[in-house]
């Protein structure tokens, strides 16, 4: 018998998802998708490979962000497929499944960041591997801004995530130390976001536990 | 064969019995520590402003980044536990599947 999720039966009403329930064997979640697995341990190699790179030679030209941008073009290509497929393999899919998790997830949101760090883009939306996905996407794109501005540079999409071009100079006049430590704290933030995404989906490959 | 509440509740309880101890684990094993690893970067952010090595917007926007991986870790944690009440809902519909079906004459639980 064919299954489907509670996520997709919730809109037929508790009726319907109660004669789903006993019908099939439930699914909650995505199930797991090697090809995303694969592609996460692939980015995480190449990125950590690139921030280790980059940290050591900064400021030198051949770490600039301009002698760099094929990379973030093709790591920017890479998980946009990634976040396509799981959107096409869950197209309705929901990873608040309780208010609690959203609430937590919006004082996180709410609790320090000043007005002037926040960004007008919603939350991501969708399952859970999209939302994870998704925020990868949003860290490497905050990563090639910071590239940038250690370099003296800032792009109109850069601008409009807070990257103004004071910025740029200050961060371009900061001492090689300072660009390190920003670059390492840089590197842990995508690091702490492709770890989530992986442990997800490691978790899903062995039944959890 | 008429269907007994009260063994059909102890089964599911049984089968339900454990279900949920590797939510803690996962917690324990690893929201704890990356949340402790996010926090260490968010001190070293403030205490290089204190030091003028960043501007307060450098700090601003340094410090989206590690709530954004703070998300993450949420959602990541959000998709552990529903995969353990996923686990759970199974075991425990798998554990009365037989009695069930046998009492009703058709297989109304199938496929878990």
């Amino acid at each position: 018998m064919a299954c489907r999720s509670l996520g997709k039966a919730k809109t037929t009403g508790w009726l319907a998802s109660a004669v789903l329930l006993a019908a099939c064997a439930v699914q909650l979640v995505t199930p797991y998708d090697e090809v995303i697995d694969n592609g996460l341990m692939s980015f995480n190699q190449d990125f950590l490979q690139f921030m280790a790179r980059i940290k050591e030679n900064v400021p030198a030209e051949d770490a600039s962000y301009a002698s760099n941008a094929s990379f973030y073009n093709a790591q920017q290509a890479a998980i946009a497929t990634l976040v396509q497929r799981a959107k096409a393999s869950d197209p309705g899919g929901s990873c608040s499944g309780t208010a609690a998790t959203l609430g937590a997830v919006q004082r996180v949101d709410s609790i320090v960041l000043p007005d002037e760090a926040k960004t007008d883009q919603p939350p991501p939306t969708g399952s859970c591997t999209t939302i994870l996905l998704t925020y990868i996407q949003d860290q490497l794109t905050d990563t090639a801004c910071f590239h940038q501005a250690i370099y003296g540079q800032t792009s109109t999409t850069c601008e409009g995530r807070g990257f103004t071009t004071s910025i740029a100079q200050s961060l371009q006049n900061a001492p090689q130390a300072t660009k390190q430590t920003l670059l390492g704290q840089v590197e842990s933030a995508v690091t702490a976001s492709v770890t989530a995404a992986m442990t997800f989906e490691l978790a899903k490959k062995q039944g959890v536990n | 064969m008429a269907l007994d509440t009260g063994n059909l509740l102890k089964t599911m309880v049984g089968a339900a019995e454990g279900a949920f101890t590797g939510s803690w684990h996962d917690i324990k094993s690893y929201t704890v520590p990356e949340l402790e690893k996010i926090a260490s970067t968010i001190v070293s952010i403030e205490a290089n402003v204190v030091a003028r090595n960043y501007t307060q917007d450098v700090a601003n926007l340094i410090l989206r980044m590690q709530l954004r991986a703070t998300e993450s870790v949420i959602v990541a944690t959000t998709g552990l536990v529903l995969l353990q009440v996923e686990r759970a809902l199974n075991q425990i519909l798998s554990a009365i599947a037989d009695v069930v079906n046998k009492a009703i004459g058709f297989p109304l639980i199938a496929g878990v």
